[in-house]
């Protein structure tokens, strides 16, 4: 019998999650439980809260299964949802994204997608400390785009997708997290 | 450093599976219960008490026949057509005529 590789297996849970079946709705929550509970605990910085959102997601997710299109892109659907009620919990908190209006200040320097630098190359340079330190000091929208970045390995289509704003200010809300990354390493060193 | 940013992430959050599990099985779809289903599910996680009820009910209902007599006829009445078939002719159609029947 061949070996059952994670994308076919995957797929095949999510044509079970289809016709609600507890077994393979399991399965797929729970492989992306903790990825999804970091990526909301650390975007909105509230650990508790973070416990709401990603139940109401899961439950989104068993309820509206019929809404995603494509069974391939199942995790990046359930980290969608999950964006979708951080920032319903931004609204109704009444707490202020900081600088999500810094788009309009794109750099020129911008290049295209394949000069994003690799999550090797960012590991290689930063600590994990200075990282959580400066997550905590980047504004919501870079964050954001930065966890799914690391988080996942979305890509940058993928994370258009999910926060529901264009390619190009993915680029550059990438673009200034990773120099404020570079920058903060810098002025350590 | 040797270890990723996102297992970095991960591992600061690891403390939470317990609850994310939790919150998981309760997010899972229910099956949906037929007749049996719900009988099953009603009586299968208290299946002593729902027997105990069952055996005081038929205690009880077992002492009240026992205990309490059938009521009896009281002694001299008699019954109501017993009375009327004894009665005259000319009475009983008398009695017809004021209730407002025929015979």
């Amino acid at each position: 019998m061949p070996p059952v590789d994670a994308p076919s297996l995957q797929l095949r849970l999510v044509a079970a999650a289809r016709a609600q079946e507890a077994a393979a709705w399991d399965e797929l929550l729970k492989a992306q439980q903790l990825p999804l509970y970091a990526y909301v605990a650390e975007f909105i910085r509230d650990r508790e809260m973070a416990y709401d959102i990603v139940q109401e997601t899961f439950l989104a997710a068993v309820r509206h299964i019929g809404t995603l299109r494509e069974d391939g892109r199942f995790v990046s659907w359930l980290f969608g949802i999950a964006h979708q009620k951080c920032l319903q919990h931004f609204r109704t908190s009444r707490r202020r994204l900081r600088h999500f209006d810094e788009d309009a200040q794109v750099d020129d320097d911008w290049a295209d997608e394949g000069a994003v630098d690799s999550r090797e190359q960012l590991l290689g340079r930063e600590r994990t400390e200075e990282f959580f330190s400066l997550l905590d000091a980047l504004p919501a929208a870079q964050r954001s785009t930065l966890l799914l970045f690391v988080l996942e390995e979305f890509s940058l289509e993928e994370i258009a997708t999910i926060t529901g704003v264009p390619l190009g200010t993915v680029k550059s809300r990438l673009h200034h997290a990773k120099r404020a990354l570079r920058e903060r390493v810098e002025k350590l060193s | 450093m040797n270890e990723s940013l996102r297992e970095a992430l991960l591992e600061r959050h690891s403390g939470s599976t317990r609850t994310l599990n939790a919150i998981r099985r309760s997010a899972l779809p229910h099956p949906r219960l037929g007749l049996g289903d719900f009988l099953r599910e009603l009586y299968l996680p208290a299946r002593r008490a729902w027997t105990l009820l069952a055996l005081a009910w038929l205690l009880i209902g077992s002492i009240r026949v026992l205990i309490l007599p059938s009521p009896a006829p009281i002694e001299g009445q008699k019954d109501a057509s017993a009375l009327l078939a004894s009665l005259p002719l000319h009475q009983f159609d008398e009695i017809l005529h004021r209730t407002g029947t025929t015979r």
